[in-house]
């Protein structure tokens, strides 16, 4: 018996696999952007919460996937642009970030240089990502962070495809040459 | 040598290099070099978002269950049972101590209905006491 495919509407009435479906992926992506686990929690959670009250207004012609992406890009960029997010991201340091990075991707055998040598990556590449602005990261989280092509991307953002490669180009350079720095 | 620009070095990693590009990328070991860096830190990138969601994920996971749903059930027959048996002894002696406290209610009654019933002050009471007697003898 061939299994039946749903469709992104029937897909939205069982909410809870819905959640069990996509949380990871927008968690992710918040993760990525704000680069806070709390706020990425908390966003996470008003995501599914806004698209739950909203879902009688999901007309399909969307994956459930790129909506739900939609409503967590909507999130960071209001918190982003917030004073307080702000204030916070000035007084943060990221050099604890990078070094639990580093926990979590090197091995326990990894001698001291190999251990530099991935700390000093993460810290160019992160410290990059930083430096851009706040639609240039979003594109580039969605497309080297979850490997989203760029017509699934513009959808997200609501750009047009032109668009999502010029912020691409412009969000590689500036990685790039952040990278020819530190190496 | 003209190597490629940063736009050309974009376009290749999206997908969209040329075969001219190629072409360059395949014999100029410094592009390829570029190139090959550029990917390995935007891999390293992917990594550490999953890696690092993961890991938070995991902190958030909720903790076991202190015990199963059957132990629970029977800790709460438990309780009931200790209950019942315990209430009988409870009411007797409760039962006990309400009759002693009657015998007292009643005993206080008893003294402050002899002192009301008292014609003179209890000062006077030997006085009244020895007139009777001293009456008495008289007759």
């Amino acid at each position: 018996m061939a299994a039946t495919i749903d469709t992104p509407a029937e897909e939205l009435q069982d909410f809870d696999r819905v959640v069990q479906l996509y949380r990871p992926v927008v968690f992710r992506f918040i993760l990525a952007s704000l680069r806070d686990h709390d706020d990425a929690e908390t966003l996470t959670q008003d995501c599914f919460l806004r698209a739950f009250r909203h879902r009688h207004r999901f007309r399909g012609d969307a994956a459930v996937k790129t909506w739900l992406m939609q409503i967590a890009a909507n999130l960071v960029r209001d918190l982003t642009r917030s004073r307080r997010f702000q204030f916070w991201k000035r007084a943060r340091s990221s050099a604890a970030r990078v070094q639990d990075l580093v926990d979590l991707l090197s091995s326990r055998e990894a001698s001291p240089e190999a251990r530099t040598l991935l700390q000093e990556q993460l810290h160019a590449v992160w410290s990059a990502s930083d430096r851009l602005s706040e639609k240039q990261r979003a594109v580039f989280v969605l497309r080297f962070g979850e490997d989203m092509d760029l017509l699934e991307i513009a959808d997200v953002l609501r750009m047009k495809e032109g668009t999502v490669k010029k912020h691409l180009f412009r969000a590689l350079h500036t990685v790039r040459e952040q990278m020819r720095r530190v190496s | 040598m003209t190597h490629l620009s940063s736009e050309q070095i974009s376009a290749w990693l999206l997908g969209d290099g040329t075969a001219e590009a190629q072409r360059h990328v395949e014999s100029c070991r410094q592009c390829h070099d570029d190139i090959t860096e550029l990917r390995n830190g935007l891999h390293l990138f992917r990594q550490s978002v999953h890696r690092w969601a993961e890991h938070s994920e995991s902190r958030n996971l909720p903790a076991p269950a202190p015990s199963s749903p059957i132990s629970w059930t029977l800790a709460a027959a438990t309780v009931v049972a200790m209950t019942l048996a315990l209430l009988p002894m409870y009411l007797n002696v409760r039962q006990a101590q309400l009759e002693a406290e009657r015998a007292q209610d009643a005993l206080l009654m008893d003294q402050v209905h002899i002192r009301i019933t008292q014609t003179v002050p209890q000062s006077m009471e030997r006085l009244m006491e020895l007139m009777s007697e001293g009456k008495e003898d008289r007759q």
